[in-house]
């Protein structure tokens, strides 16, 4: 249905988008359009990036990460470093390395109901989450005064100084959660669900005055917001408006000011880059997410890694670019970005090269069949499916283009696309995709893939289908790697280590990387202030600078 | 009436425990469960977590008892909490369910009657320049696919003209008054539903125009307004009662692809969400409260056939 409402936008858009201008809107007013719904508004059930995404404007974490990817406090007065003593390593009753890190909270720090913020609030939120899903990481989170949070590690990370919990009023979710029976008592009863509207929930520069649920989000400042530039905005609404060509036709129309990362698809970006410019400032940014190939490593015919290279050579990802997104998307060479920690320049990725991919499949003893799709020296013919989740047109159009570029050099790609719940729960986490799937990633600034990679995290019968290695790579020195990347303290070992594992990633072949995501972000001529961030879905982490020119 | 109240009601209690079953039983089949869902969210979760989840879900149970403690519940008037919005079913189905109801409730009675008027004009003026227009428009209607025919109503109406906002639900302190937001969407369900109805009328209305009683009715220098009225309308009404009947049940499923098109929050959205994040009580009660009005729907059309047609009673027997 999706790809039908995007195709009659694509076609209706270039003859109408030349409309009468927006209404002028009230400036201290922004009305801002998100492509999906809001379900559940605590943050411990839900980490949709759309609930992140708008929450970011009333909820702040401890510290926050600068667009270089830097560690800086927003609530805290100083990051814990070893060299500042706010961080140190500990010996582990086990006889382990650990390590405790201590914050210390500014003074007078507020919730929106003028509550004091406390260090009391990581505590409570800890022990929330504890109820959860124990943290693998976290041991225990201390308050033993109303400013220092003291977080125990239970190894020796990288990350240290970003480990400290969301904060939880527990003057409001505190009584709540101790006459819950269980978690999800807690989540039905929770003030986030029942009254989101409710200021003491929230301790960003907004604060939530009107909830719709599944229609819009009101927000006005938040009065008690310690930082020190004040939101300029006196009034947010995020609407939700599911269709992406209604989403762009509302932008048309002027019944929105603006579409952030949660908006337009690239397709539609482009188009309104040509036909709305105009009107409109129209960003299209590169995040530090990919789009990739998932690599059933075990499948029968993808055991060989001549094979998987050969796929992987036989992919011309710049012509995809070139074609779905006119050439201003970049191309991936790994799963991590350029200008990431671990990134490393000179590696590249196997270049496209569809002689040198049927030179490597004749070396594995691939022949040619009577149709011309390659035999297996077993027999089997060489036929694969590449599943994505359906209803997404961009997809079907990859895959389109990938199936004839493998016809090209023998290798029959079927196109198998499921419901995302149903490629989540039997394609990938069952692992009975056959062959290839078609997911993105994206990580957080220099975050260490252990979950995705380690040969532990591979999901089978036996572990009840536990792990996010769906690929099946179960590499010793790639294992050793990401355990050192995640557990050095020192720069220069750490990205030895992160080599280590961008270079076995690209020699083991569980992902083939096709290009860098895109946040796309369409702003009205009149505003100012909002700069994309690196992670899809973030800029509202610095809302308080959005204004007018 | 009474008895055949009562023997209608006992049999839409019954179809409503069978539906409710097989729905349970199929949202059960369905791959992933809300563990699923939320752990794919939670990376570091651990196998015990995931275990300790479902255990709390209540999704490690066998279908059967979980439908048992559902129904339980359910008798006495608790549907239980939506599990992808932690609040109660009631909560989150009564407003979307008012929502659709104004939305296909209008759309509904403005079909009816605009497609009945056309379909019997275009039937007693046969072969007329009117009769061909009648059927132009009722041909456009059925072949455009609704979703297009909102966009393009929003990019004419919105976009370019600006005369009306371009979706979304009405709240207090908008510059558009509430009306002004169903227009499109009613408007599309309109067009997209007047073609078939009316075309069926026309059959109708041509039909009863070849019987004997209309033919005494002119006869009798009835006047022709007066016969098409009483006498050809009336009788040609009776099966397209039906076919408004069947409609009655959609009504309440909501318009999936409008509601969509024009993010309006009805009972179509709702569902899907609910079917697609494995929301199973959401999706429980979206799904029956469309059975209960397709068996509402399907009394009232009872009703109708002996108001029309006193030789057919209730009971579905033929008066002699």
């Amino acid at each position: 249905m999706m790809k039908y409402l995007a195709a009659t936008a694509a076609v209706l858009l270039p003859v109408l988008a030349g409309g009468p201008a927006a209404q002028a809107a009230p400036h201290d007013a922004i009305s801002i359009g998100i492509a999906e719904s809001i379900g559940d508004m605590n943050p411990y059930f839900s980490n949709a990036l759309v609930t992140i995404h708008v929450q970011a404007a009333a909820r702040r974490a401890m510290t926050g990460i600068t667009r270089d990817g830097r560690v800086y406090c927003r609530f805290c007065t100083e990051v814990p470093t070893l060299a500042n003593g706010r961080a140190r390593i500990v010996d582990l009753p086990d006889g382990k390395k650990g390590m405790d890190v201590r914050y210390t909270l500014k003074p007078d720090l507020k919730w929106g109901d003028g509550a004091p913020f406390t260090a009391a609030d990581f505590a409570f939120a800890f022990k929330v989450g504890q109820s959860m899903a124990p943290s693998p990481t976290i041991a225990a989170v201390e308050a033993p005064n109303p400013f220092d949070v003291i977080i125990h590690i239970k190894t020796t990370r990288y990350d240290f100084d970003r480990t400290a919990p969301v904060a939880v009023p527990e003057h409001i979710e505190g009584p709540i959660f101790a006459a819950a029976a269980n978690t999800v008592d807690y989540g039905n009863h929770s003030e986030f669900n029942r009254h989101p509207e409710n200021p003491g929930l929230w301790n960003g520069p907004y604060v939530i005055t009107e909830y719709r649920q599944g229609e819009s989000i009101t927000m006005a400042p938040n009065k008690y917001w310690e930082g020190e530039k004040k939101p300029y905005f006196q009034k947010i609404t995020w609407r939700m408006i599911e269709n992406t060509a209604a989403l762009q036709a509302n932008l048309l129309s002027g019944d929105i000011d603006m579409a952030g990362e949660i908006g337009l698809t690239v397709d539609q970006a482009l188009a309104m880059q040509k036909t709305a410019a105009g009107r409109f400032d129209i960003a299209i940014v590169p995040t530090l997410g990919v789009q990739q190939l998932y690599v059933k490593m075990d499948h029968p015919l993808l055991t060989d890694p001549r094979v998987r290279k050969a796929i992987a050579m036989s992919i011309d990802r710049k012509t995809i670019v070139d074609r779905l997104f006119e050439g201003k998307v970049p191309v991936a060479d790994s799963f991590i970005t350029a200008g990431e920690f671990g990134y490393d320049p000179k590696l590249g990725f196997w270049p496209f090269d569809p002689a040198g991919a049927r030179a490597l499949l004749a070396e594995a003893g691939f022949k040619p069949g009577a149709d011309g799709i390659l035999v297996s020296p077993s027999g089997e013919r060489f036929s694969i499916d590449v599943s994505a989740a359906s209803g997404n047109r961009l997809y079907d159009l990859q895959e389109q283009v990938m199936q004839s570029q493998l016809k090209a050099v023998g290798i029959e790609l079927q196109i198998k696309n499921q419901p995302f719940r149903v490629l989540l729960a039997e394609g990938l986490r069952m692992r009975k995709y056959n062959g290839l799937a078609l997911l993105s990633w994206t990580p957080f600034p220099d975050w260490v893939p252990q979950i995705r990679f380690d040969s532990t995290q591979i999901p089978t019968e036996a572990n009840g289908w536990f792990g996010n290695n769906v690929y099946g790579v179960a590499d010793p020195a790639l294992d050793k790697a990401l355990l050192g990347a995640l557990t050095s303290l020192d720069p220069a070992p750490r990205k030895q280590y992160w080599n280590d594992i961008v270079r076995l990633v690209k020699e083991d072949l569980p992902i083939i990387p096709l290009y860098v995501l895109t946040s796309q972000i369409v702003t009205p001529k009149w505003m100012t202030g909002i700069a994309p961030p690196p992670l899809p879905g973030l800029s509202t982490g610095w809302i308080e600078e959005w204004g007018v020119k | 009436m009474l008895r055949f109240l009562i023997a209608r009601g006992g049999g839409a209690v019954v179809v409503l425990l069978a539906k409710s079953f097989v729905i349970f039983l199929l949202i059960g089949l369905m791959p992933g469960d809300p563990v699923d869902l939320l752990m794919n969210a939670n990376p570091d979760a651990r196998p015990e977590d995931v275990e300790h989840l479902r255990a709390i879900y209540g999704v490690d149970q066998p279908v059967i008892e979980r439908y048992a403690r559902w129904l339980g519940s359910a008798l006495h008037g608790d549907f239980g909490y939506s599990r992808g919005q932690h609040r109660p079913v009631l909560e989150i189905v009564l407003p979307a369910l008012g929502n659709t109801i104004l939305l296909t409730g209008t759309a509904f009675v403005l079909s009816t009657l605009i497609a009945v008027a056309l379909g019997t004009v275009a039937g007693i003026r046969r072969g007329t320049p009117l009769d061909r227009a009648i059927n132009l428009f009722a041909y456009a209607g059925i072949s455009l696919p609704s979703f297009w025919l909102g966009l393009l109503l929003i990019y004419l109406f919105a976009v370019h003209l600006g005369w009306l906002p371009a979706g979304g639900m009405p709240r207090p302190g908008q510059a558009q008054p509430a009306w002004a937001y169903l227009v499109m969407p009613v408007l599309t369900l309109v067009i997209v539903e007047v073609g078939g109805l009316a075309r069926y009328t026309r059959s109708a209305v041509l039909d009863v125009l070849g019987q004997d009683h209309v033919r005494t009715a002119h006869a009798k220098g009835l006047a022709p307004m007066r016969v098409a009225l009483r006498h050809v309308l009336r009788n040609a009404l009776v099966p397209v009662v039906t076919v408004i009947a069947l409609g009655v049940g959609h009504l309440f499923s909501g318009a999936l692809l409008v509601e969509v098109v024009f993010a309006y929050r009805g009972m179509g959205r709702l569902t899907l969400e609910a079917i697609m994040g494995n929301d199973y009580n959401l999706a429980l009660v979206c799904l029956l409260f469309t059975t209960i009005m397709i068996v509402i729907g399907s009394m009232l059309a009872d009703i109708a056939y002996a108001w029309l047609d006193p030789r057919i009673g209730l009971e579905g027997r033929t008066r002699r």
